[in-house]
């Protein structure tokens, strides 16, 4: 009986000498520690914060200061509310219904303009600069970011004419509505970002001058080895957890390392130097996390690969070259370029680069599983089969073209190990039907000049891009295709969905134009892989979710905090 | 040496703008489309507009800027990062120590591994310990170093979850944490000057060990110690010291790739950035400094010389 006694005492009294709970996720967030994440885009110099470089890592390393008028919805419309979209496309896919106000609280979207309304309360945070006090955000110095980056223009935000203040708003004038608004102004990529006119003044390009109101401010750059920085004390945004509201961000420390080095990423991640590594290619990562059980993982889509095929080349050359021009270029005809498809085991080639299951035969258009996108059980018969193998009908094509035994191409790529296997894989496979294909790798700056030069090559092996954004690019709306391919009757609809202001029948729309694009086949699709965002499990409240408008994870790292204990449990 | 590093820049100002590809040219492919760039305002501002030759006079200072001024190399000045990084002589500044460090610990480390073994080699010549030092000079000599790298960052980091720091510790704020981070990186780029150190040690060695003054040293009583250090390694060491300056060039050349492999911000991961960004400025600043402490290193080895044969004297 005393011993009964006794032990219920033990029992009870146990809380008593447990020490203080932990605090769990669910309970909500813990403030403080050091974020060390691995980014996507990995800029070996971090050469300048002039976001009018047209660098486009620079928007990963100037992300963590600088907000956008709008950013994707990561409380609302990602895993952590009604998953409309689980935020891990790298391009600038981010649509209108996933959205949310970052600087902009609200905003209409008019036959003749844009308006923002401006949120009250958002603070430039310059405590840490001499050339400005801290003070707070009004909608001119949002025209004068905007009349700045406009100057620099160099096509991005082409539609819009004027920009102004107007009270709480900025005004932004069209000619006509284009659904771009919400990449180009939005949140996407180069100076959409808001700068403070005083930081214009005194030199936007030194990494010590930069100000803005993310939810971190630079505090140290060191050139090809870190960028960090420290957490903004009067950040205006919060978040909800479990109906109670936390300000962010959670952590005191950001710190972005530059790791130029695969392997040496992956070390850096498998011995917690890493907390989180954005990009990983999927047979790594496989390997990784069989040997680190404890790591956590995404999976998403990478950019499809694709060879574009030169159509015409007086047409590439000059866009508004006679509709007769357009019979110069080698795969002009319609049944060579499905020839090529049909010679072309997207499968085979899948299975032996990326592994069975890690690629997406179609990933064009917007991310896979959203609204324009089709799978391709459900295109049409004959554009399915384009994603088919059949080297049989490849001949017959050939033949009808005017090619039965066969014929040979150059094909220019890149100078990468991803680029190198594709190339060769297709190689071989086009050899069983008679293509002979002269490969041709190249430097990136190589590949600028012949482009520019206009001497376009017979075919060039490529990631495509992957939103409507880039899909524009191959339109003769506004920038040349890149084959070269001239459809005015494309190029119309594509014109009326641009302007089209009702998301879904825009959507429609542009869900037409994508199976239409891919039977034009003026670029030989190939599949897309897979790819992992990796982390450690002390990193709580995060979904796996990488970019809210261009490569911008920043607001899924203001949500994230470590959680020690779980860090202390498997020794770190 | 003013006419060789003339020479040894002119060549590297042609041959970099010779690649194919400009700036302007990634700028529009960074851009992400395929948009019709101001090149002439662009080539204007960037000072591109004007023929090579005359960005050369320009470069060395003898042709006037845009401006009206001169500010070349005769000035002391090396030009202006085209990225928008500033003076090159500041990038140049900030990035040199690492390379300095990890070439120094290099050099040191090999040397310090080399001479004992390879005279160890001489002393049990034909035994187990001369089998055992000639197979570890082979050895560090056909291992390349970017794979040992590689092996040295995967493999512990799987076995005891270890690896060296990622971003770069200033000496000056942590001079253990910056050995730490610097000493396996310095090892393994010292590794193929280890090995080639070694074989001609031993070389020279088993040279000069057979000569008549080596055996009269002996036969007069005096120690081991004392033959090696005092009569033989002075006479031995001439050709490693030329060794040993042949090689400084390929070691800092080598810092590219071992820099790249352990994040280390030094020069080589510059010169590499710069070539592939096409920033000519600082491709062609950093080859003349390259250059003048090549030029420097072999005028201290031709000093060298004359402090250890005083049969060799300088008029």
């Amino acid at each position: 009986m005393f011993v009964f006694i006794i032990a219920g005492c033990l029992i009870l009294s146990t809380p008593l000498f447990a020490g203080p709970a932990s605090e769990s996720a669910e309970a909500g967030g813990m403030y403080g520690g050091t974020l060390t994440i691995g980014t996507v885009r990995i800029d070996n110099e971090l050469r300048s914060a002039d976001l009018r470089t047209g660098d486009w890592a620079m928007d990963t390393y100037c992300s963590p200061f600088l907000e956008r008028l709008v950013i994707g919805d990561v409380d609302g419309a990602g895993p952590r509310g009604k998953n409309l979209s689980p935020f891990d496309y790298g391009g600038g896919g981010i649509g209108e219904s996933v959205i949310t106000g970052e600087i902009a609280d609200s905003w209409e979207v008019t036959p003749t303009k844009l308006i923002y309304h401006i949120r009250d309360g958002i603070m430039w945070y310059a405590d840490h600069v001499d050339f400005m006090e801290t003070r707070e955000l009004t909608a001119e110095d949002v025209a004068v970011s905007w009349n700045w980056w406009k100057e620099h223009d160099l096509g991005t935000s082409y539609f819009i004419d004027k920009i102004y203040a107007e009270g709480d708003t900025v005004v932004m004038t069209w000619e006509k509505p284009n659904y771009l608004w919400v990449f180009w102004t939005g949140c996407g990529a180069g100076g959409v970002a808001v700068i403070p006119p005083e930081v214009i003044e005194v030199g936007s390009d030194q990494w010590e001058n930069q100000v803005g109101t993310g939810p971190f401010y630079v505090s140290e750059i060191e050139r090809a080895s870190y960028a960090k920085y420290k957490k903004n004390p009067i950040y205006w945004n919060t978040t909800i957890i479990d109906g109670e509201e936390y300000s962010l961000p959670f952590a005191d420390d950001l710190v972005y390392p530059v790791i130029p080095d695969e392997a040496t990423r992956i070390s850096a991640l498998r011995t917690a130097k890493l907390d989180l590594l954005v990009y990983l290619n999927i047979a790594q990562g496989d390997t990784l996390l069989s040997s680190n059980p404890d790591l956590k993982s995404h999976k998403y889509t990478d950019s499809q690969w694709g060879i574009i095929l030169q159509c015409s080349e007086s047409q590439y050359k000059d866009l508004y070259a006679q509709a007769d021009a357009i019979t110069d270029g080698k795969f002009v005809n319609q049944d060579l370029r499905h020839a090529l498809s049909y010679a072309t085991d997207q499968k085979a080639l899948g299975d032996a680069i990326y592994g069975p299951g890690n690629y997406e035969l179609n990933a064009w258009w917007l991310p896979v599983g959203g609204p324009e996108w089709t799978a391709v059980g459900d295109m049409p018969t004959e554009v399915a089969e384009l994603y088919g193998y059949n080297p049989e009908k490849a001949k017959q094509l050939m033949s009808n073209a005017g090619y039965p035994d066969g014929f040979e191409f150059t094909l220019m790529m890149q100078s990468t190990a991803s680029a190198a296997d594709i190339g060769a894989a297709v190689k071989d496979q086009w050899s069983k039907v008679g293509i002979d294909v002269t490969l041709q790798p190249l430097e990136s700056a190589a590949i600028s000049a012949l482009r520019h030069s206009l001497a376009f090559p017979d075919a060039r092996l490529s990631t495509l891009g992957s939103s409507p954004r880039q899909v524009a690019d191959y339109t003769n709306t506004r920038i040349k295709r890149y084959s070269g391919l001239w459809d005015p009757g494309f190029d119309n609809n594509f014109a009326d969905a641009a302007e089209t202001t009702d998301p879904g029948v825009r959507s429609e729309k542009f869900k037409d134009l994508a199976l239409e694009l891919i039977w034009d086949n003026d670029m030989v699709m190939l599949p897309a892989p897979k790819a992992l965002v990796i982390w450690w499990p002390w990193l709580q409240n995060y979904y796996g979710e990488i970019n809210f408008g261009y490569n911008n994870i920043v607001p899924a790292l203001s949500r994230m905090w470590i959680d020690k204990e779980v860090k202390d449990e498997l020794g770190y | 040496m003013i006419p060789t590093v003339l020479i040894a820049s002119m060549v590297v100002f042609f041959a970099v703008r010779l690649i194919p590809g400009d700036i302007i040219d990634i700028m529009s492919e960074e851009m992400g489309t395929f948009t019709e760039l101001d090149r002439q305002a662009i080539e204007e501002m960037l000072g591109l507009d004007v023929p090579v030759f005359a960005q050369f006079g320009r470069w060395l200072g003898v042709a006037r800027l845009a401006d009206g001024t001169f500010k070349g190399i005769f000035q002391g000045n090396l030009g202006e990062s085209l990225w928008g990084q500033g003076s090159v002589i500041k990038l140049i500044g900030k990035r040199w120590p690492v390379t300095l460090e990890l070439g120094l610990l290099g050099l040191a480390m090999s040397q310090i591994i080399a001479l004992p073994i390879g005279i160890w080699s001489v002393l049990r010549q034909n035994k187990f310990g001369d089998y055992f030092g000639r197979s570890l000079a082979t050895l560090f000599i056909s291992l390349p170093n970017f794979w040992v790298g590689t092996m040295v960052i995967v493999f512990p980091s799987i076995w005891w979850g270890y690896m060296p720091p990622i971003m770069h510790v200033k000496f000056s704020e942590d001079p253990l944490g910056n050995l730490v981070m610097f000493v396996i990186p310095g090892f393994i780029l010292g590794m193929a000057l280890c090995g080639t150190t070694m074989r001609l040690t031993r070389g020279m060695m088993l040279e000069v060990m057979r000569q008549d003054y080596i055996r009269t040293a002996w036969s007069k009583g005096l120690r081991e110690r004392n033959v090696v250090v005092r009569h033989a390694l002075k006479n031995a060491f001439i050709p490693v010291i030329t060794l040993v300056g042949l090689q400084v060039p390929i070691l800092v050349g080598g810092t590219v790739i071992i820099e790249q492999i352990f994040s280390l911000p030094g020069m080589g991961r510059l010169l590499i950035n710069a070539i592939a960004q096409r920033d000519y400025p600082i491709v062609s600043g950093m080859l003349v400094v390259v250059a003048v402490a090549m030029v420097l290193i072999n005028l201290l080895i031709d000093l060298i010389y004359a402090f250890l044969d005083p049969r060799i004297r300088y008029s």
